[in-house]
């Protein structure tokens, strides 16, 4: 015989909902100010409390219907506070519902525990109680998942992940709850302490399980972006050498054509020769200069792009101190020139009017800093996300990379980049503090 | 109304960067003075920092561009000076006379446009803008232009400028709201630095005037942003 017990009033499991889903929605950032917030989140609690109070006596074949919906409109606050994915609020949203359970049914215990114990009974004691088991158990999981924070600002949840997670959340709910529909099964309770242990235990087990698999997944996804960006950097490295070889063979062609000037001397007619001559001269006008900027990493790399921007008919102005750049490594050098110039050259490139493919690139010293700026004419709209404008390609994942990859480079370094669009100039600005001395 | 000088010795690019500066104006709605010089000598001869931008072109007969705006730098930090050149070239060493931009030739109206208007934009601001703080109940007027940092201490605030400090009775974040538009940000709780004199970054410290200034984990992100936007926004 089950002994009669009393459940978590439906009052207490809306607050644990609650409180769970402000825990994860001050993570993300959210979309509206601060007021609108907390009065949407106010309205939110009431409703979720209506909902649960009303459907508290709902015969039992009604009641998981009625837990699926209120965790829809846990899954519909979260989509409209935060600027997230429907997946991904998915994902939080199954996260706060454990979590909830999880206080819920700890709190419900101790509240038992110290009611048939110490006969304490009371709306003043039952009150302190749940504002401190909610308090530090909340708290506690808001400390720990902010430390994290760095990777909420970019998260994306795959469906595949967003189903493991609700896998895992659905098993631990029915574990947790069986007692409570069933009391003759192999894994019920027969006696309320016991049925709010195996309660509690299996939802601490899915708070763990779904906290670990966030914190292995993060890391995964950072480790795989890494990647990324590395194999951007090789990209432009290999670009790098590519360009050294052939401008090595263009210098010896020079020298080669200088040879044969010498011999066109000896034609006999002189109009003619002049005429050669002035037209192979005219011919290699364009690669003996291989530019002097003073640095010849950045020369290599300027010289491939001026290729492509000939091609293009685009205008590439630039002002540049090389010499200033000494001490950044060949990598990053190539890093930093070859993804700034590569995105700029592919933003004029889809401007019809030639006029207006132009690119502007400085490199100076401004007081203690290197100032790098590269600006170019942009008729296109970027939306930006965490201060980098998000990608335009398809390929959202794989893309986006080249800004990152300048940014690590330039972070190694201790400098900052930034990005700014007005006017139809795109600007990309890199600032690194130098060194002393 | 903004001083142009045109100084070209070809008289055909002459009249046709005229002609671009005064069809931008009238687009814009910008009144410009334009003055035109054949060479860099006639130029540095009548020299009195009249001038807010320069169109200098790098190859004339008798001095060549660049001397010409070594001179004019050194008699005038602020000027706007901008190359025309038709030299495909980028070995420009513009970045020794603090001219990081240039037109090629032949000019397009388009290209020139633009630049003429970033050079406005970057342009210093000749008028000067103050703020009142009160000392000892008499007000008293600060060239925000002329402040160092702003420091916190207590309930006092402490202003840290180029003619000396002082010291008022204010909240730091009043006077953050304030100054914000001036460039200034907070670089911990209780500095309020201008970005314009940050000379450099040592040890996670802001230095101005040859004083760090700790810039606190928190702030960290913001602040260097904010410097290098700035930074960005006034090299020419």
């Amino acid at each position: 015989m089950t002994e009669s017990f009393e459940d978590i009033p439906r009052l207490y499991t809306a607050i644990a909902e609650w409180l769970a889903l402000l825990v994860y929605i001050r993570l993300n950032r959210h979309r509206m100010g601060e007021a609108r917030f907390w009065v949407l989140s106010l309205c939110f609690l009431l409703v979720q409390i209506a909902f649960l109070v009303l459907t508290d006596n709902v015969p039992i074949y009604l009641w998981i219907p009625c837990m699926v919906v209120a965790v829809l409109l846990m899954f519909c606050f979260i989509c409209t506070c935060c600027d997230i994915s429907p997946v991904t609020s998915g994902y939080f949203c199954v996260r706060a519902a454990i979590l909830a359970e999880f206080a819920a049914a700890l709190e419900w215990q101790l509240h038992y525990f110290i009611r048939l114990q110490l006969g304490w009974d009371g709306l003043i004691s039952d009150t302190l109680l749940l504002i401190l088991v909610y308090g530090i158990v909340f708290g506690f999981m808001f400390f720990l998942e902010r430390k994290r924070r760095d990777n909420y600002q970019r998260l994306t949840i795959t469906k595949k992940e967003l189903l493991s997670v609700v896998a895992i959340g659905l098993g631990v709910f029915l574990m947790s709850n069986l007692s409570y529909v069933y009391t003759n099964t192999p894994f019920s309770g027969q006696f309320a302490m016991d049925i709010f242990n195996t309660r509690t235990l299996v939802d601490l087990g899915g708070v763990t399980i779904l906290f670990a698999y966030h914190v292995q997944r993060s890391e995964l996804h950072m480790k795989y972006e890494l990647d990324a960006i590395n194999n951007v950097l090789q990209n432009q490295f290999v670009q790098y050498q590519q360009s050294r070889e052939s401008i090595e063979i263009v210098g010896r062609k020079y020298h080669d054509l200088k040879h044969l000037i010498a011999a066109l001397r000896n034609e006999p007619d002189p109009a003619k020769r002049a005429a050669w001559i002035d037209e192979i001269e005219s011919d290699i006008q364009d690669y003996e200069l291989l530019t002097q900027t003073g640095n010849k990493v950045l020369d290599t790399v300027l010289m491939g792009k001026r290729v492509t921007c000939r091609q293009y008919g685009i205008s590439l102005t630039m002002v540049v101190d090389g010499g200033l750049l000494d001490f950044m490594h060949v990598m990053d050098i190539c890093s930093v020139f070859g993804n700034a110039l590569d995105n700029a050259i592919e933003c004029v490139r889809e401007i019809e009017n030639t006029e207006k493919r132009l690119i502007h690139v400085s490199v100076s010293r401004q007081k203690g800093f290197l100032m790098i700026l590269f600006e170019n004419y942009c008729e296109r709209r970027f939306e930006f996300q965490d201060a980098l404008p998000a990608t335009t390609k398809p390929d959202a994942v794989y893309h986006g990379f080249g800004l990152k990859s300048i940014q690590s480079t330039v972070q190694k370094y201790n400098g900052t980049i930034t990005i700014q669009t007005k006017d139809n100039w795109w600007e990309l600005k890199v600032l690194i503090p130098l060194q002393k001395g | 109304m903004i001083h142009v000088a045109i100084v070209e010795d070809e008289k055909c690019y002459a009249d046709q960067l005229r002609q671009f500066v005064i069809r931008y104006g009238e687009q814009s709605g910008q009144e410009f003075i334009i003055t035109a010089f054949r060479d860099g000598d006639d130029i540095l001869r009548c020299y009195k920092s009249q001038f807010d931008i320069i169109l200098l072109d790098i190859k004339m007969t008798f001095i060549d561009g660049l001397t010409t705006a070594e001179e004019i730098r050194r008699m005038d930090p602020e000027v706007v000076i901008m190359f025309i050149t038709n030299l495909e070239q980028y070995a420009i060493r513009g970045y020794a006379v603090d001219a990081l931009d240039y037109v090629l030739k032949p000019v397009s109206y388009f290209a020139f446009a633009q630049r003429l208007e970033r050079a406005i934009a970057r342009m210093k601001r000749r008028e000067k803008q103050y703020m009142a703080i009160k000392i000892r109940g008499e007000t008293q007027k600060l060239d925000i232009d002329e402040i160092w940092w702003v420091e916190s201490q207590d309930h006092w605030l402490i202003f840290h400028t180029v003619r000396g400090k002082y010291k008022t009775k204010c909240t730091l974040r009043d006077v953050e709201e304030k100054l914000r538009m001036y460039n200034f940000i907070r670089c911990n709780k209780g500095y309020l630095a201008n970005l314009k004199y940050v000379d450099s970054i040592e040890n996670g410290c802001a230095m101005i005037q040859g004083e760090p200034l700790l810039i606190s984990r928190p702030r960290k992100k913001e602040f260097m942003e904010a410097l290098t936007n700035y930074i960005g926004s006034v090299v020419k």
